[in-house]
């Protein structure tokens, strides 16, 4: 009998330089949730009642799951999301488990990493706050964790390719400050 | 270039694809006596204003909103940007 | 001779250098150029067309004549302005555009000749002929005028890209500059300030007076912290909506810059508002002569003097019409220069101890290879003096090309003797400071051409002169902008900095025409010359664009696959083993394995979309042609989506997981833009439909299981029953492996097999990959790439890329009964045009015992190969290991009149002429049998 098993999204995800430290996340749940037509305020409720609020489209939720804004009326949920089997029949929800990875950024050489691969503004993925958007041509979020501190969530194809695309913009910040 | 994407804000063009005029918002009845005619109109015919035109772009590297972004073609100037789901047709 | 008189501003720190092979030492803080002045190296090249010995006129990056090739090999850079390359410990410079030697040069023969080589020289003379333009005349030209050389090397810098945001952002760190930042940063904004230069200061530093309030200024700015100072970075370019692009030089200055630091960056810094204080430069007054190395600028002979502490010559004389002269001249006097002074103007104050020349002007100079005297002309008489050095002081010209880029237009100001900017701004950006004129305003004649020979340099990086725009004109060359492109006054790395204001100054006077009637040509991005590479950023060989890799990517690196690169994807194409040494016996042998045993294959890459909500089903038969309303859940069926022009745009099957749950699928080519064209059917045509997109292409891992043994090997795999009666062709299901790993399998087939395709989440997918191959080894289970998967999809006649191809309707793919007449559907109007309808174009199938190529005509037996006896084209061929010959897909025109008949393949580029035969496209299995069993 056989037993298949997970393949991590990169073999080698790791990097680390003096100003910051690049981290591939593990295989993670996610999953996309759209309320159906006119369900979004039985949806919004209740998750309310579990305490969570739905975020709007520039936000995140960071506790006690990653609520992630995909487009108009969907959201990414990844970690452990509440039970939502009360509101089955209100909702679509898609297994995106796989769709992504993960790589978590840190330090204070973090800003100038950025800065190299986003064009969006610094404000849009500070603390709490999400931006979706292309980093190299590739679709991504970047996720304000904390101060210093970010998740990006890349296409899972692509690991690699984003991985090299952070790494090497982490090699010119480390360089241009030893310079 | 920027769009001001009505939920996101100012966002860069390259994270949009154009697709053309916003006429195409009104799609013709298939099943009308002029089907025809109205679907080559459709397909085929633009305005080509100089000055504000209303055209379609799309948020592929956002959150894939199709907007309506009126658009002065002399200036560049963008004057306006609605959710094309919002605009009525 | 030139020498350093003090350490100026720069100090005394000693730094070495080389120069044509020849040592030399200057001061850190130097530029190559004050380096060499200071040394008393005046000569620095040969001009571009005469060859003419050139030496350098301004202190800036406006700078036309003083270019040099830095470094060698990977790093060679060519056409480096001397005069900001800042001097570094061992910097290596060469000077270009000369052969033996700059000393002595070859090609200054065409000098002699300069009589004949004017403005349309080569397009009047190297007409016959015709034919020898592109193949003799041209190459010589090319390899006699010129810059400097590319190493031919690939480079072996890196470079950076970036992206900056700031509400204001301030170009020039000049005295306008500084205060505009430090009032926009009171304000509470956000700054960005970028100075090309390494220190901030303007024009400021390269005068006498001391610089306490630009060093206050600068101090002030360095402490706030809404202030980002940026230095060596030039705003080259502004764009739309308040976007910049800007280049910072990180390491050109460093004699050992960090290994990995890249040498540039690019930065595209986005700012409602800008500030453009980017200063002036000075221009030349066309004499004869007026290009000898020792003639500059008066504010270069100034700055250099001031600044770097350098006296460009004993005997220094400054001709003006303008009141910056004087700064030149008092400045110079003070430092023990013998100062000669010449100046169009009848009055100004004199300097105690100069000898002053005043209604006069220089009209021609002499000196070899530097400047040896000057010939002046006062009150009707002419007569030369000595003197070793020459500054010109011929007004300013404000730097406002930035203004330019987006259409804006300079207009001409009699005040400040210079083009500003006009009212047409780029949005957002106000223009102060020397840029808008302020401080030019003086008491200034205007004065251009004064030469007696018209061999006056206007452009002197383009060779240039005042009779090649007498000439031009006198052809009918009037617009400015054919004047441009018929002398290329202006087209050179300077971008005509120097040269556009003098060359129509000169038209003004030679047509008599008010200079602001003469017109100005724009400006266009970028501001000074940016590398190449710079522009490619980060995104460099593997970096260039992203590869997306298929979840069994390891197994088949393992297996030693081919890879082949389809859009993003790699996918595996062979899996060649031990012993086969030709691609085509991999393939034959994964195509046999498939039709008689049992084949896998990753098809992740087809696109897969995610379709929920209450009209999910109502939506796909909007999408699709054909119908999907009553598609039962655990159905699968084919769809055929058409563009609203009626061309087919995509192919694909639809998977009914449960009443409103739809698995569709994409070619992997137009994953995307079926995906775009699905939320602008549902954003822009329905959005009052309850339907829900995503896609999810990167999370199933999808295997094709394909062959007469699929159903025995999936058995050992899925938890479900799989008989032909449990399920049957076109069935679906959600349902888990036999180890509990959720899983999907559709009962679809590609290859014209029994065949299924599996799907489980992504990252099993290599571990599925492995465990079907091994748990299917006695089965003869065979993994297969997409070579192999094209040769079986043409043995069975599909269509795929190559068909839908853009052209082509479903009447000529053969399935016009397929668009649904009874709902309505996106392209189905159009599709029944009759021009579309009637269309006797259809795909076929063509045999033949020779290799038929892809791209073909077809031509029937005895007819010329023109393209008016074309009856159509061939879209896919392969050979086929089934049938044992070659086989294709392909178009014609009446195909039913044509099958069975013998026909042509030719291709005129490849040379191919092969005799086919016409049959039906389905070449196995017609009937789809084997689909049933």
């Amino acid at each position: 009998m056989f037993k298949l098993t997970e393949s991590p999204a990169l073999y080698n995800g790791d990097f680390h330089s003096p100003l910051c430290r690049l981290t591939l996340l593990p295989n993670l749940a996610r999953l996309s949730l759209a309320p159906m037509n006119g369900e979004l305020g039985r949806t919004r409720e209740f998750f309310q009642k579990v305490g969570i609020e739905l975020p709007g489209p520039t936000d995140a939720v960071l506790s006690p799951c990653l609520i992630l804004p995909l487009g108009r009326g969907q959201w990414l949920l990844q970690g452990e999301w509440p039970d939502l089997e009360p509101i089955n029949e209100l909702i679509c929800t898609t297994d995106q488990s796989d769709a992504w990875c993960g790589f978590q950024l840190a330090g204070s050489g973090g800003p100038a990493v950025l800065e190299r691969l986003v064009a969006a503004a610094p404000q849009s993925y500070s603390c709490g706050r999400a931006v979706r958007t292309q980093i190299e041509h590739l679709g991504c979020w970047v996720v304000g964790l904390d101060n210093n501190e970010w998740q990006i969530l890349g296409p899972r194809s692509s690991a690699e390719s984003l991985f090299v695309a952070l790494k090497h913009a982490a090699l010119a910040v480390d360089a241009l400050l030893q310079n | 270039m920027l769009i001001n994407h009505p939920l996101l804000g100012l966002r860069d063009a390259q994270e949009f694809v154009y697709k053309g005029d916003a006429s195409l918002l009104q799609r013709p009845q298939y099943d009308s006596d002029n089907a025809l005619d109205a679907f080559t109109n459709y397909a085929y015919l633009r305005s080509n204003p100089a000055g504000l035109h209303q055209e379609l772009w799309y948020h592929e590297q956002g959150d894939r909103s199709w907007l309506v972004v009126t658009r002065n073609t002399l200036t560049h100037e963008i004057v306006n940007v609605e959710l094309a789901s919002e605009v009525d047709a | 001779m030139s020498r350093r008189v003090s350490p100026g501003r720069i100090g005394k720190k000693p730094v070495n250098f080389s120069f044509d092979g020849r040592s030399f030492q200057g001061y850190a803080g130097d530029t190559l150029a004050s380096a060499l002045l200071a040394n008393d190296q005046m000569l620095l090249g040969r001009s571009f067309k005469y060859h003419r010995p050139r030496g350098l006129i301004t202190l800036g990056s406006e700078e036309p004549n003083a270019l040099v090739t830095i470094g060698s090999g990977a790093r060679q850079t060519p056409n480096t302005r001397a005069t900001t390359q800042e001097l570094y410990e061992g910097l290596s410079a060469s000077s270009q555009n000369r052969y033996p030697s700059l000393k002595f040069d070859l090609l200054s023969v065409n000098d002699r000749l300069s009589r004949f080589l004017t403005a349309g020289f080569y397009y009047k003379t190297f007409m016959w002929p015709r034919s020898f333009w592109e193949s003799v005349y041209e190459p010589l030209i090319r390899r006699a005028a010129g810059l400097g050389k590319l190493s031919e090397v690939e480079d072996a810098d890196q470079y950076d890209k970036g992206f900056l945001h700031c509400d204001c952002l301030v170009i020039g760190g000049g005295i306008a500059g500084l205060e505009a930042a430090l009032e926009a940063a009171h304000q509470g904004k956000a700054v960005i300030l970028c100075d090309e230069n390494p220190r901030l200061g303007g024009m400021e530093l390269f005068d006498s007076a001391p610089i306490d309030s630009v060093e206050g200024l600068i101090k002030e700015l360095q402490s706030l912290s809404n202030v980002r100072l940026m230095s060596r970075t030039t705003v080259q370019g502004a764009f739309d909506h308040g976007v910049y692009s800007a280049l910072t030089q990180n390491t050109d200055h460093l004699a050992q810059p960090h290994k990995a630091a890249p040498r540039q960056t690019l930065w595209r810094i986005y700012s409602s508002e800008a500030v453009l204080a980017s200063g002036a430069h000075e221009r030349m007054i066309a004499f004869d002569n007026n290009d000898r190395p020792g003639v500059m600028l008066s504010s270069a002979l100034r700055g250099y003097l001031n600044y770097f502490g350098v006296l460009a010559g004993d005997t220094c004389a400054v001709f003006g019409c303008h009141d910056d002269a004087r700064k030149t001249v008092v400045d110079l006097h003070a430092a023990g220069a013998k100062v000669i002074w010449i100046d169009t103007r009848s009055a100004h104050e004199p300097v105690d101890g100069v000898q002053c020349f005043t209604d006069a002007r220089v009209v021609d100079t002499r000196g070899r290879h530097r400047l040896k005297g000057i010939e002046i002309e006062q009150g009707g008489e002419r007569f030369w003096l000595p003197c070793d050095a020459l500054g010109v002081a011929g007004g300013w010209n404000p730097r406002v090309q930035l203004t330019c880029h987006q259409g804006g237009r300079p207009r001409w100001s009699n005040d400040v003797g210079g083009f500003i900017s006009g009212t047409d701004l780029p949005p957002g950006m106000r223009v102060v400071g020397a840029a808008a004129g302020e401080y030019l305003r003086g008491n200034w004649s205007p004065v251009w051409d004064v030469s007696k020979r018209g061999s006056a340099f206007v452009d002197p990086q383009n060779d240039v002169t005042v009779k090649d725009i007498k000439l031009a004109h006198q052809e009918g060359f009037i617009s400015v902008e054919h004047l441009k492109r018929y002398t290329t006054l202006g087209m050179a790395t300077d971008q005509g900095k120097n040269a556009n204001t003098l060359g129509i100054g000169v038209l003004s006077q030679h047509t008599g025409n008010a200079i602001e009637s003469v017109g100005t040509t724009l400006f266009r991005p970028p501001y000074t010359p940016v590398a190449i590479g710079a522009l490619a950023g980060r995104a460099r060989g593997k970096a260039f664009k992203p590869t997306r890799l298929t979840p069994s990517h390891e197994f088949a690196t393992r297996q030693g696959a081919s890879f082949v690169t389809v859009g993003n994807w790699l996918r595996a194409a062979y899996f060649p083993q031990a012993g086969e040494t030709h691609w085509r016996e991999s393939v034959d042998r994964e195509a046999l394995a498939v039709r008689n045993a049992v084949g896998v294959c990753d098809v992740t890459t087809l696109g897969k979309i995610d379709v929920q909500g209450r009209d999910a089903a109502q939506f796909l038969n909007l999408v699709y042609a054909n119908g999907f309303l009553k598609l039962p859940v655990g159905k699968t069926r084919y769809g055929l989506m058409l563009r609203e022009d009626g061309i087919v745009f995509d192919d694909g099957t639809a998977a009914r997981l449960s009443e409103n749950h739809f698995v569709v699928t994409t070619t992997t080519a137009n994953a995307v833009p079926v995906y775009r064209h699905m939320e602008f059917v549902h954003q822009c045509l329905a959005p009052n439909l309850d339907v829900h997109l995503i896609s999810t292409t990167e999370s199933w891992a999808q295997f094709a299981v394909a062959g007469p043994r699929s159903r025995e090997l999936l058995q050992r795999i899925v938890d479900l029953e799989i008989s032909n009666e449990a399920f049957g062709f076109m069935a679906c299901a959600e349902t888990r492996l036999l180890d509990g790993t959720p899983a999907r399998l559709f009962r679809i087939s590609f290859s014209g097999e029994l065949a299924y395709e599996l799907a489980v989440p992504a990252r099993f997918g290599n571990s599925l990959m492995q465990t079907l191959l091994e748990v299917g080894a006695d089965l003869g289970a065979t993994p297969y790439g997409t070579e192999a998967l094209g040769v079986l999809r043409i043995e069975k006649g599909h269509a795929a890329g190559n068909e839908l191809d853009g052209r082509t309707t479903a009447v000529n793919l053969g399935l016009g009964q397929m668009v649904a007449q009874t709902k309505d559907s996106i392209g189905r109007v159009l599709a029944n045009r009759d021009l579309l309808a009637n269309s006797t174009l259809r795909l076929v199938g063509f045999r033949s015992d020779q290799q038929i190529l892809t791209g073909s005509w077809l031509i029937p037996p005895g007819r010329s190969s023109e393209q008016d006896n074309t009856l159509g084209w061939v879209s896919s061929a392969c050979y086929s290991p089934n049938l044992g010959c070659y086989i294709a897909i392909g178009f014609i025109s009446d195909a039913d009149q044509y099958l069975g008949a013998q026909l042509r393949a030719v291709s005129l580029l490849d040379k191919v002429d092969v005799g086919v035969s016409v049959v039906s496209p389905h070449f196995i299995d017609p009937e789809g049998e084997r689909l049933r069993v």
